[in-house]
């Protein structure tokens, strides 16, 4: 094809092939991800899928060029899905106006892929994205970008670091008395406002209490007490929230009586400036229209005022409390085009190649640098662990059922205590001290399709690391287990360990297997075998293990 | 920035990029200039044409989709060959950015632009390759430095005012002098910033670019090289046969990925430049497409290189 023709030049047929036939899915319509969708219709990628649950704001018009006005309220997906034809009608795109987290999104529906993008712009989502994808055994071209900095890695279990192998970097964070009693800076006041106030006052309040205990010790014990007084204090009187004192009562708490009862604190004041309580303010205080940044600038300021802080202006103040750093369009369109330059050498198979590409114009005179991916952190909890697919009937099948066959394997004695954990969700299920779950159902226990469970052997060594099962419903009137993938030798020492195994190399894959491995396995209803006996599926032989 | 009027010489990949990424900014007014039709190879890497457009003037159709991206911005389509242009031409202008031109006409501008201050730049792709060329002549911005005051939670922006001089395209082209650079210094240079080089040498003294299917082209390529390399006292090892007839095999080669980044870095420099703020390239950004490295190199007679 002639519109082509550069692209097969440059890449050679056999990759542009690839290119052709390959499915990929990319995760984010927005600044990223318009970008990224305009350059995978153009570079000839034609099975594409996206998934984006937002829908169109004004503000995303100078940076997301797929979308113009008459698109605002409408899905980014879908809108990114119509622009882009335009390009190139002749392309499959399909658009999941979705959250990725969603179900539907399960571990089949990633195998289906053969590379996946991330135009994300948040950690939640990222973290969920690398645990399918090192579930699925699918490659992963991660990124990101803040200001004018601009990253591109790739993400491939077993061969590089996963997206959570190193810590990320948390948020600043201020100790409760800085907050709450002894504020210096304008971002004290703003945390102020933001964590303590507006929550205390509108959300649903964290447990404040918490906080001030982990920052007991002997010489604040008095001021501790006292801040717990105030919160509580503070409860009572959003009760009265409603009532025509309401916002007096309020403000003469908050921006008075607080803090004279902190300037009393004598101690507190004999190296610090201490607060005014009647500054030249001519802030006023507007009961019936309070947004929510309106209300945290109003009254950070007016704090910061009175312990003689430098104020912010709504703009700063929403810049602080948001933690924005502004979005440059340039920079999404660089990493876009970064992306898909790693994308050409993943489907090539060259992950030697690949690298990590940094945009950053604080590295000059090289502004645009790459380096070696890095092997995984082998105390990674979520890549270390063995990952494997496992087919159940969560309605008949039972935590015990589970434990004694799959976990621990027919040989074992029934009565031995099955020395694991089992986490769900960041919960216990079972554990050598907890066994109350035993006779559930996965059902009942809400282990359903596309949950993720974690089962850690209380001994960890190189033949005993945690597994993770990622669950497949399957109906079936027997409850039966199958097993997709490798799982730690210490398991279903049952099975003949050799023929279990499945090697994913992709070296060795043969191509036309390879592509009939990307649809899903299909399962028959009904299965009469013995235990133990191999069968054929299309994902290749499979052990199986019938319960009756 | 927002009343700046800015010229695109030629519509192919990076200029719909560069275009793009400007008036989704909100330039004043962009100029767009090209003679040639739309072909169906166009189709690749300039989204702003489609299948219905091929046969037209590429400016023309292209203009109707640039307008659409923000109503702000006037673009001016003109279908005219920029070598006919008189001197006068450019007037008009805040800057120049030449896209995908061969190195006399890039003389040519330059010293108009020069004459004129005018600031200007010029870039092109050749596949996984490409360049940025900078001549502000003398440039005044503000760099903002990020300093942490001490036991407050805070940083204090400083803002510094910086005053650049640059060089023109021939200054570029003249300079003989390489060796001053310290050795340590050559060595880490990337081969592609002769290379480069050479290919506008071939494009001055044949009048087009190189075909590699021929086997003379090849040949006057090759040996282009040796002469260079020899005057100018660099080891002719540090650019290959391989590096010199990839570029010239890619030279009209435009991949979308490729002219996204390049179209990236030269359009966010260009709104630095006009809104005085941050640091512009001075003056020759020499992009890797293949290991994934961008670097700016200042060229100019003397022992500085980066």
């Amino acid at each position: 094809m002639p519109r082509f023709s550069h692209y097969e030049a440059a890449l050679g047929s056999q990759l542009f092939e690839k290119i052709r036939n390959c499915r990929v899915l990319m995760v984010g319509a927005g600044g990223i991800g318009c970008e990224l969708l305009k350059n995978l219709v153009m570079s000839g990628f034609n099975k594409i899928e996206l998934v984006d649950l937002d829908t169109i704001d004004l503000s995303n018009l100078n940076r997301q060029f797929l979308f113009q006005k008459q698109h605002i309220k409408k899905s980014k997906a879908q809108v990114a899905r119509e622009s882009a034809l335009k390009f190139n009608p002749n392309a499959s795109i399909v658009a999941h106006h979705a959250n990725i987290k969603d179900p539907q999104f399960n571990i089949e529906w990633f195998k289906s892929f053969d590379i996946v993008m991330n135009a994300l712009d948040n950690l939640d989502a990222r973290r969920h994205v690398n645990t399918m994808c090192l579930v699925a055994n699918i490659p992963l071209v991660e990124s990101g970008s803040e200001g004018y900095l601009g990253q591109v890695t790739i993400i491939k279990k077993g061969e590089t670091e996963c997206y959570e192998c190193q810590p990320k970097p948390t948020r600043k964070t201020y100790p409760v008395c800085t907050i709450r009693s002894t504020p210096s800076s304008p971002i004290h006041c703003i945390v102020w406002a933001k964590s303590y106030l507006f929550n205390q006052l509108f959300g649903i309040p964290e447990d404040e209490d918490e906080e001030l205990d982990k920052e007991l010790n002997d010489e604040n014990a008095n001021e501790i007490a006292n801040l717990k007084a105030e919160t509580l204090a503070l409860k009572r009187i959003r009760e009265a929230m409603g009532s025509q004192e309401y916002p007096k009562i309020t403000f003469q708490k908050i921006f008075n009586d607080d803090i004279n009862r902190l300037l009393t604190m004598e101690d507190m004041w004999k190296t610090r400036k201490p607060p005014a309580t009647n500054p030249d303010a001519s802030l006023t205080f507007d009961k019936d229209d309070i947004d929510a940044i309106d209300f945290i600038t109003a009254t950070s300021n007016l704090r910061a005022r009175i312990f003689g802080i430098e104020e912010k202006t709504r703009f700063q103040v929403k810049a602080m409390a948001g933690n924005i750093i502004p979005a440059i369009a340039t920079t999404n369109a660089i990493v876009a085009g970064m992306i898909v330059m790693q994308a050409f050498k993943v489907l090539n198979g060259d992950f030697k190649e690949c690298k990590t590409v940094y945009c950053s114009p604080d590295r000059r005179p090289k502004s645009i640098l790459s380096e070696s991916l890095n092997k995984p952190n082998v105390e990674c909890s979520v890549c270390q662990s063995a990952h494997v697919t496992l087919n159940v009937n969560v309605k008949k099948v039972t935590l015990r059922d589970f434990l004694k066959e799959v976990v621990q394997g027919h040989d074992e004695d029934e009565n031995d205590i099955c020395e694991v954990s089992v986490e769900e969700g960041g919960r216990i299920i079972y554990d050598v001290e907890y066994d109350d779950n035993l006779d559930a159902t996965f059902e009942k226990l809400n282990i359903t399709d596309g949950k993720m469970v974690k089962v850690t052997p209380e001994n960890e060594d190189e033949e005993n690391c945690p597994t993770v099962f990622a669950i497949t419903h399957r109906q079936s009137p027997n409850t039966w287990f199958q097993i997709d993938g490798d799982i730690a030798p210490r398991f279903h020492t049952n099975a003949n360990s050799n023929a279990h195994k499945r090697k994913l190399d992709d070296s060795e894959v043969d191509p036309q297997e390879e592509s009939s491995r990307k649809r899903p396995a299909v399962i028959e209803n009904e299965v009469i075998v013995q235990d133990d006996d191999l069968i054929m599926t299309e994902d290749g032989p499979q052990r199986l293990i019938v319960i009756d | 920035m927002r009343v700046s009027s800015i010229l695109i010489s030629g519509m192919r990949g990076l200029s719909n990029e560069i275009c793009k990424n400007l008036v989704l900014a909100g330039i004043g007014t962009i100029t767009i200039i090209d003679h040639n039709v739309v072909t169906e190879e166009d189709l690749g890497a300039q989204f702003f044409v489609t299948e219905g457009d091929i046969g037209k003037n590429k400016a023309t159709v292209s203009a109707d989709r640039i307008r659409q991206l923000n109503p702000r911005v006037v673009v001016i389509a003109d279908h005219s060959d920029i070598h006919t242009k008189p001197d006068d031409f450019f007037k008009v202008f805040d800057l120049v950015c030449l896209t995908d031109c061969d190195p006399d006409i890039m003389i040519r501008i330059n010293e108009i632009c020069r004459n004129f201050d005018k600031k200007f730049y010029a870039a092109c792709t050749y596949g996984f390759y490409g360049y940025i060329f900078c001549d502000l002549k003398q440039h005044e911005y503000i760099v903002e430095r990020k300093i942490a005051i001490p036991h407050k939670d805070e940083h204090e922006i400083t803002k510094l005012k910086k005053h650049d001089e640059y060089v023109s395209f021939q200054h570029v082209l003249s300079k003989t002098d390489w060796t001053e650079i310290s050795d340590r210094k050559l060595k880490k240079i990337s081969p592609l910033l002769w290379a480069i080089q050479i290919l506008w040498k071939f494009q001055q003294e044949v009048g087009r670019l190189p075909v590699t299917n021929d086997n003379l082209d090849v040949e006057k390529l090759l040996s282009l090289r040796n002469t260079y390399l020899q005057t100018i006292h660099i080891n002719n090892l540090l650019v290959t046969d391989e590096l010199l007839i990839a570029l010239a095999s890619f030279s009209l080669t435009e991949l979308t990925p490729i002219c996204a980044i390049l179209g990236g870095v030269l359009a966010q420099d260009i709104l630095n430049v006009l809104s005085k703020k941050g640091v512009p390239i001075n003056n020759l950004f020499v992009f890797d497409g293949f290991q994934g490295n961008g670097y700016i190199y200042h060229v100019e007679q003397g022992k500085h290189i980066v």
